[in-house]
């Protein structure tokens, strides 16, 4: 009996070959993007899989009250706060501590080196947060002041092989550290990125200041037993903190005084902590986008299936006579479901099978364009080797549902008279509904892309109040003291083709340090401040306009132990209406007050997903990590000839390196540039699944009413009155279909949009074009169809009948 | 082998009733060859139906070798319109995507009859037919006489007590329809009970007994006792 159903599946699959390239078609494509899009979140979710007990595993975050900035969570918490922990926090099974470090030039024998990623660490940090040793000490490391860890591709690097590393000295600035172990590479979905580990020991003794509860400069992570309670954690904090001050004295802090803490689960790190600052390097993910991407992976199926179950449909009155025939010679209904699960099974495993070859085609451009190394692992991974078969099953049954309970219901009398007209009647009304559907999703998906592009054109070319065209950002790297910055500064700028040249801590001014200053006035007010260190052309150099007073002028002699200047965020927050002049308490390594001498028009120093924070800018000649050069556009090429050659002279031993400022500033919205052209392909995708399915539905309909056309036109209907006829049922349901879509696209689009401090108003002109553009295409899409039946030759469409 | 008692069959619509056959009584014997006929709507075609258990009655009995059948479920129907009945339509009703030789075969997997056993019992059908050279063809590519003998080779393939045959040559040019009429003709001398809806007297000639239908209702039944041709 089955072996029947396959033939004749089979034969009318290949007799109707444009529906089932339509549906063939549509499923392929929406399984393939269904897998890369899997694929895509499956890597997402899979950050901080090396950490080996990651339910229980958290780090700290901290909530601040920033004066001047209000509530922020930041996922740095001080050094001292550990051995507070280690002590009295109940549960607690391990604690570890992460240090980035900010220097990178290290001497071996007698060559400088650039080391990646180095950070101090905690010797919990292999048991705890994953790793392993490959090469050397495996127990009692990072004890000694001394212990260097190196990766394995850094010892590579560094010295030939990781054999070869071990036990080497590695210098810098009078100490030295020796090569006690090589570790794995850590994988690229862990959100802690290390090349090289030094011990605490070391950095105990470097930074006295390291040991202060008030300094938040690292991460710390703990370990607690099975089952316990994470949101607990908040409260016996907070006890341990007042028990902490009560000991040490501090009776004048109050309890609202402490800032709160809570944990985060490593598992939620990669794709929860956009809400964070401060999270040493690590770019995040959202899961906002991965959440869109499953809806664009959910759609495109959704609506593939849509295709299939309208083409079934509309092909029902065909159907319906082979239903009546087989049921006539006495076929049970229970035979025909598995008739027609039968054929969906077929359809969606040929689709499933065309989609894994797909998938392999178009993965590397996707690859590509996310930055990722997705790949196809039919053996290992569970996506293809179990979960591809729950898809077909799933495809199976949604595609297949409605024709195996609708037309095996069909009344074997009606449909060998014929009158199958009727009885497919009812399912007219769920074929009205899922276009419906499937056009509700791809307005919204339109809706969606446009809303998404103006965001991403915005990011790309707002206004941040500070020119970056033309302007090259040069690492100064192991060179960054002020009398290599001031040497080089000069050797180019003797080119009349460098316009001008400043150094700062980096491109954009600021540091990536918040500090609190405090005003000097009565009640030493507050502000927890963004600090900038700067040179004297810093300003000019950027062209960031004054709102009042001056830049700063080596002219005055003082400006580098006393000037500061801040910007309009900040003068506006301490409400001051004449600020020149205004005093700070001194900053840190300060030793007299710093009095403001300009303030600055607000220019985005970070990505627009923030707002513009109160800042404070000064000379700070220990912090110039690199030089700004702004070069004459028409001789680009030849003065970064000109500024290589000049290095290589100077500084033979550093490679010279450069980016262009306007570059560095874009590469903050990678993440919004990638979802902007995958959440584009994927949408162009779905919309042509979509148009499929309305040609091939409009087409069998129309086929359906070739009698009525030739009537109506034997009756002195026109072409125009026919096509509109024709044209007027499906675009009701599209524009009724763009109606459902508007809330949901402007909620999905509110929602993505609102990690962006700065962003475009969602207004009705997207929401027209959207409208507009499914009814161009929709028109179109049965436009073709529509014409040619209209302009057909009533005697054949009446014969025909 | 039929009996019917009081059958009546009516369609409602919203506003409107039709009754389509009114207070049908009659009896078929084993071996009887018999039509009916009766103007456009007089209601043959739903007694056909209502004959073939394709469709209930709205009232009545039905009698099928004595077993009253008339209350059965769509299921056991089934049951029985397999094991007993053959059907020939005025426009065939053959599976396009089927062959010849697989449209055949098809009440004989419904049976579950081995496939062994399937595929000598539809080439001695379709040699029956002299439609064995088409086997492997597909309904569209026969005539309309060729696709009518196969599915009256469809009809007889499970070896049916009773055919019914609605129109079987409706659709036929004559010479067609004559070829059709011999081989029910045949059948029905070999011991098949034919019951066949038509409009034509020529093709009635072929029966042992004419049934007239006017608006639902037998008017006539008139026994021939000798075959008309």
């Amino acid at each position: 009996m089955f072996q029947s159903f396959f033939k004749t599946s089979i034969r009318s699959l290949l007799r109707h070959k444009g529906y089932t390239i339509i549906n063939i078609l549509g499923l392929t494509s929406g399984v393939a993007a269904f897998l890369i899009i899997c694929l895509y979140i499956q890597w997402e979710r899979s950050y901080d899989n090396i950490v080996p007990d990651r339910e229980n595993t958290y780090r700290l975050v901290q909530v601040q009250q920033a004066e001047g900035v209000g509530e922020q969570h930041v996922a740095v918490t001080s050094y001292a706060l550990a051995p507070l922990l280690e002590n009295s926090l109940p549960g607690l099974i391990d604690i570890c501590r992460i240090l980035p470090m900010w220097d990178r030039f290290y001497v071996i024998g007698d060559q400088q080196y650039e080391i990646s990623n180095p950070c101090y660490a905690d010797p919990s940090l292999f048991t705890m947060m994953g790793g392993e040793i490959l090469y050397g000490e495996s127990e009692s490391i990072l004890n000694d002041p001394s212990d260097l860890l190196l990766s394995e591709s850094e010892a590579t690097s560094l010295f030939g092989s990781p054999e070869e590393a071990l036990n080497k000295l590695v210098e810098k600035g009078g100490d030295s550290y020796v090569v006690k172990a090589v570790f794995k590479d850590i994988p690229p979905n862990t959100h802690f990125e290390m090349d090289a580990i030094f011990s605490f020991q070391k950095a105990d003794n470097l930074y006295p200041w390291l040991n202060s509860i008030t300094n938040n400069t690292l991460t710390t992570y703990i370990q607690m037993e099975p089952g316990t309670d994470p949101e607990a954690f908040g409260d016996v904090y907070m006890q341990l903190a007042i028990t902490y001050l009560e000991e040490a004295g501090r009776t004048d802090i109050e309890r609202d005084d402490i800032n709160r803490m809570y944990l985060q689960s490593v598992a939620d790190i990669h794709l929860r902590s956009t809400h964070l600052k401060f999270q040493n390097n690590h770019n995040p993910g959202n899961y906002k986008i991965v959440f869109v991407f499953i809806l664009v992976a959910g759609f495109i199926i959704l609506i593939a299936c849509i295709n299939f179950i309208n083409i079934t449909i509309a092909q029902s009155v065909k159907k319906a006579r082979e239903v009546g025939v087989r049921k006539t010679l006495g076929a049970s209904r229970k035979s025909l479901i598995a008739q027609f699960f039968g054929e969906a099974f077929f359809l969606s495993l040929i689709s499933v099978i065309l989609a894994v070859a797909l998938v392999e085609l178009f993965l590397p451009g996707f690859n590509r364009i996310m930055n990722l190394d997705l790949y196809v692992d039919i053996v290992h991974n569970p996506l293809f080797n179990r979960y591809l078969l729950l898809i077909i099953i799933g495809i199976s049954i949604i595609a297949g549902l409605y024709p195996a309970l609708f037309l095996s219901r069909f009344d074997p009398v009606q449909t060998l008279k014929g009158s199958s007209e009727q009885i497919v009647g009812s399912g007219n009304i769920l074929q009205k509904i899922l276009v419906i559907t499937q056009f509700t999703v791809s307005v919204v998906l339109i809706l969606s892309v446009m809303i998404v592009k103006s965001q991403t054109h915005y990011v790309m070319t707002k206004d941040l109040g500070m020119n970056m065209d033309y302007v090259i950002r040069v690492p100064m790297k192991s060179h960054n003291n002020k009398l290599d910055v001031d040497l080089f500064k000069n050797a180019i700028l003797k080119n009349p083709d460098i316009l001008a040249a400043a150094s700062a801590s980096n491109i954009n001014g600021v540091s990536g340090t918040q500090s609190t200053v405090h005003v000097v006035d009565s009640s030493s007010t507050e502000v927890q401040t963004r600090m900038g260190y700067i040179d004297y052309g810093f300003f000019k150099l950027m062209e960031i306009p004054l709102v009042t007073g001056r830049y700063f002028d080596e002219s005055y002699g003082t400006d580098d132990a006393e000037a500061v200047i801040i910007n309009r965020a900040m003068m506006e927050y301490l409400e001051w209406d004449n600020p020149l002049g205004k005093q700070f308490e001194p900053f840190y390594r300060d030793s007299v007050n710093r009095r403001v001498v300009g303030v600055i028009e607000d220019y985005n120093y970070y990505s627009l997903h923030w707002n513009i924070e109160p800042a404070a800018w000064r000379i700070n000649d220990e912090s110039y990590n690199m030089l700004g050069i702004r070069v004459q556009p028409e001789t680009m090429e030849s003065s970064l000839a000109f500024i290589e050659d000049q290095w290589d002279e100077l500084f033979p031993k550093a490679n010279f390196e450069y980016e262009f400022a306007t570059d560095a500033a874009r590469n903050q919205y990678d993440d919004l540039k990638r979802t902007d052209q995958v959440f584009g392909w994927f949408s162009i995708l779905s919309i042509v699944i979509s148009i499929l399915g309305l040609w091939g539905v409009s087409s069998l309909n129309i086929d359906r009413r070739v009698k009525e056309i030739g009537v109506r036109k034997v009756l002195g209907g026109s072409v125009n009155q026919i096509m509109f006829l024709l044209q007027k049922d499906f675009l009701k349901l599209v524009a009724l279909a763009a109606f459902i879509a508007m809330p949901i696209g402007w909620y999905l689009m509110h929602n993505l949009l609102s990690q962006f401090a700065f962003r475009i108003k969602i207004n009705v002109w997207y929401f027209l074009g959207a409208i507009i553009t499914a009814l161009i295409v929709a028109s179109l899409t049965i436009g073709v169809k529509a014409f040619r039946a209209a302009q057909s030759n009533p005697v054949e469409a009446l014969k025909y009948e | 082998m039929l009996r019917l008692e009081n059958i009546a069959k009516v369609f409602r619509t919203d506003e409107v009733e039709t009754t389509a056959l009114n207070n049908v009584t009659f009896e078929v014997k084993n071996g009887e060859f018999v039509a009916i006929m009766g103007p456009s709507g007089c209601g043959k075609s739903t007694l056909l139906n209502i004959v073939g258990l394709l469709d209930n009655p709205t009232s009545g009995m039905i009698y099928f070798n004595n077993t009253l059948v008339s209350g059965y479920t769509e299921r056991k129907r089934a049951e029985m319109r397999k094991k007993n009945i053959g059907f020939v339509f005025q426009n065939f009703n053959l599976i396009e995507e089927l062959t010849v030789f697989e449209n055949v075969e098809l009440p004989l997997i419904y049976l579950g009859v081995p496939v062994k056993e399937r595929k000598p019992l539809v080439n001695e059908v379709l040699d029956r037919m002299q439609i064995a050279h088409r086997a492997k063809h597909f309904p569209l590519q026969l005539s309309g006489g060729q696709q009518q003998r196969v599915a009256v080779a469809r009809a007889v393939v499970s070896n049916p007590t009773l055919i019914l045959a609605d129109e079987p040559t409706g659709n036929l040019d004559s010479s067609n329809g004559k070829e059709v009429m011999e081989m029910l003709d045949e059948l029905n001398n070999n011991g098949t009970t034919i019951i066949m809806v038509t409009h034509s007297r020529h093709d009635a000639g072929y029966a042992n007994r004419v049934i007239r239908l006017f608006d639902g209702e037998i008017i006539t039944e008139n026994l021939q006792t000798e075959k008309f041709l």
